[in-house]
């Protein structure tokens, strides 16, 4: 698994990205938050999303994902 | 009152219980499931005898596995059983999964045309044991089906297996060069052998129940996340033949399994569900998921198949479907053993190979029932952030795991298939082989020709070498003038160049996994590589 390919920009917000990978990497995601409080968990997931945000970059996909993040709470 | 009319098969005395000295058997199975009845099946095809030994003298008592995978399919086709399997059972290959009461993604299996077998049938495992019951009665010339006869005690030989066997008219005692234990998920052989079985209990049980009734529901698979009838927990419906439905509800982990197995329980669960009491039902009972295995399959003489070698949670459909791919991985290789055509260390690659093909039954089934069923608050956050997002966004409906479905098991770099020729286009050596239309004198199907025994397939590659312990098989263009008889076959549709490449040899496995490609016919190279293939290769 390559990790310095940059999101496909002819994507539209929401399409796949993670291919082959994606059980993977939801596994992945699970297992950090292994035998951590609710509180650990909700800072680490605080760090991961500032990180996240960065690598993507765009920051047309960031105020997208803001917003749908923030529908149905 | 079961649908199934259950019929028990006769017990014989065996004759050594009436004094009678028995023979030695190449191999003797025990449990007669479908892993078992499968195992016999394709080692009497190759011509080897052996014992089946079993402590019941019935079917499954109801539909326990119930989706048969393709792959299951085309293995149980070359063992003389798929085409009732196929037409008795209902095809579906379409899922549907639903959050709440909205429809969140659908799935289609099988997309492509040009396979003779569907990409599931479901049909509930008695059938299946009757039909390779039926399919063993024809094959009594090598196959000795023994009811009634229960393993007490098993010890190794120099050169075999002692079992102790009990039955209604008395204990006797018979010897084996090999035992195949196919006795299931609490298999008495192996806490025999004090092997340990380990890996994860997940905390949660599930209510299954066959419900029979007369509805109009499509062929399809349809799974809930905290449907309007079950608040909280997950929901499956299948189709079954004879207007059987399988239903599985999630109960919690503090569900009492005695207590909710009771009609008076699982009557109102299933009515919410189903909106109507018009139902009967059939058959019920509660289970754990666990997903465990056997450090090896292979224990000397004593070799582990199916649900007695590793357990999997149902969701995914694996565990029978697992168990058939060990049989077919095992019994060419056992065959070869006891002709001499293949030293007793080719066992090793059945170990290999298919412990393989179990850690990958048990990291999807383990990722599915983590989904269904999160065991800390972080999961289940996560996992319902999933199924929020796949309302609208794709990335997070393929991210929506309600079990991954059996699929076919690529052997491309273990022992066996490493080194091994390869071409630049084409299968690689551990696929399987792909279906596709043929003419054979009829409208017939590739995978109809190849397995049983070593297979040279050339596609448009002119004629083919004979050689020892090899089948030849040439795929010519369609109106291609060929000598149709022995081993010609036309490309009725394209699709066998489509998918194999034009202008290549494959050296197919008599499991039909692909032992070895080649672009330039060379009749060495391809000896060698079934010489490889049968565990004689040394260094390629």
């Amino acid at each position: 698994m390559s990790h310095c390919v940059p999101p496909s920009r002819d994507k539209r917000f929401g399409d796949d990205q993670l291919g082959d990978m994606g059980d993977d990497l939801y596994a992945d995601l699970i297992a950090v938050h292994d035998g951590l409080s609710v509180k650990k968990s909700a800072k680490l997931n605080t760090r991961l999303v500032l990180m996240l945000m960065n690598e993507v970059g765009d920051p047309e996909r960031i105020r997208a994902a803001l917003k749908r993040a923030r529908q149905n709470l | 009152m079961p649908r199934y009319q259950y019929e028990p098969f006769d017990y014989t005395p065996p004759p050594e219980t009436r004094g009678h000295a028995g023979r030695r058997w190449p191999v003797a199975i025990v449990g007669a499931g479908p892993v078992g009845l499968a195992a016999a099946i394709d080692l009497a095809q190759h011509g080897i005898d052996c014992v089946i030994l079993d402590d019941n003298n019935v079917v499954s008592t109801g539909s326990r596995a119930i989706c048969w995978s393709k792959r299951t399919l085309e293995i149980m086709d070359r063992l003389g059983v798929g085409e009732r399997m196929r037409d008795k059972g209902v095809t579906w290959q379409v899922g549907r999964l639903f959050h709440g009461e909205k429809e969140v993604y659908s799935f289609d299996l099988l997309p492509e045309d040009g396979h003779k077998m569907p990409a599931f049938v479901n049909l509930q495992q008695y059938y299946v044991e009757e039909f390779l019951v039926a399919r063993c009665q024809e094959l009594s010339e090598h196959i000795d089906l023994r009811w009634k006869n229960k393993l007490t005690g098993l010890n190794h030989l120099e050169d075999g297996v002692r079992l102790k066997v009990d039955t209604p008219d008395g204990a006797y005692e018979i010897s084996a060069d090999y035992v195949i234990a196919c006795d299931g998920a609490r298999s008495p052989t192996r806490l025999m052998l004090g092997l340990s079985f380990s890996g994860q209990i997940f905390e949660e049980r599930f209510l299954i129940a066959d419900v029979e009734m007369t509805a109009d529901m499509p062929s399809e698979r349809w799974f809930w996340f905290e449907p309007p009838f079950h608040p909280g927990q997950s929901a499956l419906l299948h189709k079954q033949p004879d207007n059987i439905y399988r239903i599985d509800l999630q109960l919690g982990w503090d569900a009492d399994p005695n207590e909710e197995k009771k009609p008076e329980r699982v009557l109102p669960r299933i009515e919410a569900m189903l909106g109507h009491d018009n139902f009967t039902l059939d058959w019920v009972s509660v289970y754990t998921f666990q997903c465990r295995r056997l450090e090896r399959f292979v224990h000397d003489r004593v070799i582990f198949a199916g649900d007695s070698a590793h357990l999997v949670s149902p969701f995914g459909a694996r565990g029978g479907n697992g168990g058939i791919q060990d049989v077919d991985n095992l019994a060419w290789k056992l065959a070869a053993i006891l002709k001499g055509d293949a030293p007793a260390s080719l066992l090793a690659s059945y170990d290999e190979e298919r412990s393989h093909g179990a850690d990958q039954n048990i990291l999807n089934s383990a990722r599915a029932t983590s989904f269904m069923t999160p065991k800390s608050e972080t999961e289940r956050v996560f996992r319902d952030a999933v199924l929020d997002l796949a309302a609208d966004m794709p990335f997070a409906r393929k991210l929506v795991n309600s079990g991954r479905l059996s699929v076919p098991c690529a052997l491309g770099e273990l022992s066996l298939q490493a080194g091994q020729p390869a071409a630049a286009a084409g299968l690689d050596p551990g696929a399987p082989c792909l279906d596709a239309p043929i003419n054979d004198g009829a409208s017939g199907w590739l995978l109809d020709h190849l397995g049983g025994g070593f297979v040279l397939l050339g596609i448009g590659t002119g004629p083919l070498p004979k050689l020892d312990g090899i089948t030849s098989i040439e795929i010519v263009r369609p109106g291609e003038q060929a000598p149709l008889g022995d081993g010609f076959f036309t490309d009725r549709t394209g699709l066998v160049a489509e998918r194999y490449g034009q202008g290549l040899a494959y050296l197919i496995r008599p499991d039909q996994h692909i032992a070895a490609c080649f672009d330039i016919i060379d009749i060495r190279a391809i000896a060698q590589a079934r010489r490889h293939a049968l565990g004689r290769g040394g260094p390629a």
